[in-house]
């Protein structure tokens, strides 16, 4: 009887949760379809990007501008609501989260032997007894010091970090389509070990709404949309909530007072509240009322309080599993790498083809957050993310390839610009835009060899090009480097071609015209 | 408080026993259940997704009745002549003026034909620069079509200079069209994706090539240039126009140029060519900016050859300076000296 009314009350909180899951995956996934040509303004198609804290303080960094401010206000909008319901993003929102959730479920039970909080969990609580307050170095923390600290020298690595930005990223991957190998690797981890293995471990900005959830910790339930409310007086001390926890908060159990639990980590998932076998002893709570099933509230029984016992550990829990000591450490290490990373930056920055607007290289890496927004929204699709070939420091930057289109900035009106979700993209005037500058390779061009072509010279928006006879010739103050005479140039490879500012622009002798990669 | 803290419930034997359990066949069949769900639940999101992303998209992409081309010249009623050269300063008027002389619309499209009419519409500047064709031209000749009863009148091309909707926006012809009664079928000149890979059996420097299959199921096809210089062609008048119906664009430049336009119209024979010179750019083509000068002129006729071969008279040139006319005529494709002709000027 208790048995089939907790299982009705895990089954609503399942479904509630879910529904909710999906239907923010959905949006997410809508959102980013949506950047696509032209993007979506209201909502706008980058909304939620902005939704992430560390972009923002990323942005503000770089940008120190209050209209950054302002235009992540849904990133501190969460924030606010994490003080007030702690990781709750993390449980009920995030796409990411959603992704490893499904690998988990899908997981074949037979082989699922990750529960071990449980053993790890032991040592923990042997330790709380002694009065000790539970050591355990969260990785997470450290990543959001590195991070952060290398968001200061101007590093970008929310690439790595931003759930967000992996999803975004994934989906434009997912619909070239290409395999999006990081988020590969994400949900391989989930499916070995454990789903929710980066979230509790890793992401940094899961490790920033833990820290900020200290700020309203002690705040009751009856201001909280969502929290878990525990009533220690039907609590029969089973251990059921953090055996049941993906991330091995033991607070319920070893919690000796009723009310909203405050462990930093606390996503409000109700993995707990499902599993207790108490009736009343956990409650997922909105505002001070139940969440679900009025018909389980109206059946509880206390009869299993009785059993409980009074002696609880009264040591320390549910606040951050860092020490001063460790914050201080990851700090140092996160200037060493700082350093060593600063400086292979700029050594290895030198200037890429990239979209209009986009700011000098190293500004241009410290803002760039990798979403590929930008990718999605290019109606002439002329921008693709790097690989590895110019080292790791811009893999998944856009970088615009004009043999495979020439970019329209004149007719779009910077739609890379308008989706951005960051400051890595200026807005410009058509007619302040020198992306790069086209030169012919005179050994190759059907032209200079005399024959009748001048395909570039018809392409040419901006009259960048006149005809001397059969011979192109480019006018370096009118062309934008928009690429339009290289995407057309019927030879192969082209023989018209689209060189960075600021790197010699010479053809190789050979008159080979293959791929070259700056000058001398 | 050993007794609150109960250890036994992690045991190893607990969690192997547990593991076994779980492995059972109900187990498995829960894990396909929920497998299900979360399937069911992505394909949803990705659906909704992939829903609202495709929504807005409209490809302009129309199936058009497969017929073959006529390919025999219309038979001339008596007394209409083979070339007219029509003049004024109304564009529109001075077209009609010279079909009519040809004997009028009806000569070339009958009842519940498709009419493919391709103008040059590749560049954005209106009909003042002289590098697209005059939308009152094109407007007269879709009118006329529709007035001989064509059942789709389609006016296409690719364009050059940015997107095709700026593109038919800025040179005036997609509202000329649409305000006659016919079809605008803009391509992007970048996107060579549409084409249809068709040999051509008379070619000589082109013996394949991916054409627009529109040109290739269209019952009568109508060559609407404007007349104006050519950095590479020379001039660009009716038969260099078809290089428009021509998908990849690099295979036409790769091989003999001259000679290519000539073996794309022996595949693509216009049934007409109506070539507008009514502004004529002189210089610094095909795209301009470039002096122009107002010949007020519109040269109508049933030979593609002779009538090219007439407007390079408007440019002081003839047809011997422009190689592809002579090639042109060389193919049979029609009459290099039009005084051959039955001519008119009205």
């Amino acid at each position: 009887m208790k048995e089939r009314a907790r299982r009705r009350k895990a089954r609503g909180i399942r479904i509630a949760r879910r529904s909710v899951q999906i239907a923010f995956l959905a949006f997410f996934v809508v959102l980013a379809f949506k950047a696509s040509y032209p993007p979506l303004q209201t909502p706008p198609a980058n909304a939620l990007l902005r939704l992430d804290p560390l972009a923002g303080i990323y942005s503000l960094i770089s940008s120190r501008s209050t209209e950054v401010l302002a235009a992540f206000w849904p990133a501190w909008a969460l924030l606010g609501l994490t003080m007030l319901s702690s990781r709750f993003f993390c449980g009920w929102l995030c796409p990411l989260g959603t992704c490893f959730d499904a690998v988990g479920a899908l997981k074949p039970r037979a082989l699922k032997y990750y529960r071990p909080h449980g053993r790890y969990m032991k040592s923990l609580l042997a330790q709380e007894e002694k009065g000790a307050a539970p050591r355990r170095i969260r990785l997470k923390y450290l990543i959001l010091a590195v991070v952060l600290g290398l968001g200061l020298a101007g590093v970008n690595l929310l690439y790595f970090a931003s759930p967000l930005v992996v999803m975004n990223r994934s989906i434009y991957y997912v619909l070239l389509p290409q395999v999006p190998l990081f988020l590969l690797l994400l949900l391989l981890l989930a499916f070995v070990y454990r789903p929710r293995f980066w979230c509790e471990e890793l992401c940094p900005m899961g490790a920033l709404m833990s820290l900020v959830s200290l700020a309203g910790k002690r705040l009751s339930a009856r201001f909280s949309p969502l929290s878990v409310v525990k009533d220690s007086d039907a609590c029969i001390d089973c251990g059921a909530c953090y055996k049941n926890c993906d991330f091995g908060i033991a607070e319920p159990y070893v919690k000796r007072d009723s009310g909203k639990l405050r462990s930093a980590d606390c996503t409000a998932c109700g993995d707990c509240v499902s599993a207790c076998p108490a009736s009343g002893a956990l409650e997922l709570e909105s505002f001070g009322g139940k969440l679900h099933s009025s018909r389980w509230a109206r059946e509880k029984t206390r009869e299993a309080a009785a059993t409980s016992s009074s002696a609880r550990a009264e040591s320390g829990h549910g606040g951050l599993t860092v020490t001063r000591r460790e914050f201080v450490g990851s700090l140092g290490f996160g200037a060493v790498l700082l350093a060593g990373y600063g400086v292979g930056l700029r050594e290895l920055s030198g200037p890429v083809l990239r979209m209009p607007g986009a700011q000098n290289e190293s500004e241009f890496l410290a803002a760039c957050n990798r979403c590929c927004e930008c990718t999605r929204a290019c109606p002439a699709h002329c921008i693709k993310p790097m690989g590895l070939e110019d080292g790791f420091q811009k893999l998944w930057t856009p970088r615009f390839y004009p043999r495979t289109a020439g970019c329209v900035f004149d007719q779009c009106d910077q739609a890379c610009a308008r989706v951005c979700p960051v400051t890595a993209i200026e807005r410009l005037k058509p007619e302040d835009v020198k992306i790069g500058h086209a030169v012919v390779n005179k050994q190759t061009c059907l032209g200079w060899r005399g024959r009748p072509c001048l395909v570039c010279m018809e392409r040419c928006r901006f009259n960048a090009i006149k005809a001397d006879g059969l011979r192109p010739v480019v006018l370096g103050e009118k062309c934008t480097g928009c690429g339009a005479c290289e995407e057309t140039c019927p030879t192969d490879p082209a023989s018209i071609r689209i060189f960075e500012l600021g790197k010699t622009s010479s053809w190789p002798s050979d008159a080979g015209g293959g791929r070259r990669r700056g000058g001398i | 408080m050993k007794d609150v803290y109960k250890p036994d419930s992690f045991s190893e034997q607990e969690i192997e026993a547990a593991c076994k359990a779980l492995a059972s066949t109900l187990e498995r069949r829960e894990f396909l259940k929920k497998a299900g769900y979360w399937a069911g639940g992505l394909v949803l999101a990705g659906g909704l997704g992939a829903l609202a992303g495709c929504g807005g998209k409209t490809t302009i992409k129309e199936t058009v009745k497969s017929t073959t081309p006529s390919t025999a010249p219309a038979p001339a009623p008596s007394g209409a002549a083979d070339l007219a050269v029509a003049a004024g300063q109304s564009p529109g008027e001075i077209t009609r003026k010279a079909v009519d002389a040809l004997g009028g619309m009806g000569r070339f499209v009958k009842p519940g034909n498709v009419v493919v009419v391709k103008p040059n519409a590749s560049f954005m500047a209106g009909p003042e620069a002289g590098t697209s064709t005059h939308p009152e031209v094109v407007g007269q000749v879709v009118k006329m079509c529709r007035e001989a009863g064509a059942s789709r009148v389609i006016v296409m091309d690719h364009c050059l200079r940015g997107s095709p909707e700026v593109c038919f926006a800025g040179n005036g012809i997609g509202a000329a069209v649409r305000g006659a009664g016919g079809e605008v079928l803009a391509y992007n000149g970048g996107d060579s994706g549409h084409g249809v890979d068709t040999a051509i059996p008379g070619g000589i420097a082109l013996k394949q090539t991916s054409v627009y299959p529109e040109v290739l199921n269209a019952d009568v096809v109508i060559t609407v240039p404007k007349a104006k210089h050519h950095g590479s062609a020379g001039l660009s008048l009716g038969m260099k126009n078809f290089i428009g119906v021509v998908s990849n664009m690099s295979s036409v430049h790769n091989s003999d140029l001259h000679q290519a336009i000539a073996d794309i119209n022996t595949l693509v024979k216009p049934n007409l060519s109506v070539i507008d010179a009514s502004i004529i750019l002189l210089d610094n083509g095909p795209g301009g900016p470039g002096p122009t000068r107002n010949a007020g002129t519109v040269i109508a006729s049933s030979d593609v050859v002779a009538a090219d071969s007439y407007a390079c008279t408007l440019f002081g040139m003839t047809a011997s300076d422009v190689p592809y006319i002579v090639k042109g005529n060389r193919a049979g494709l029609g009459e290099v000296d039009y005084n051959k002709l039955h001519m008119a000027r009205v």
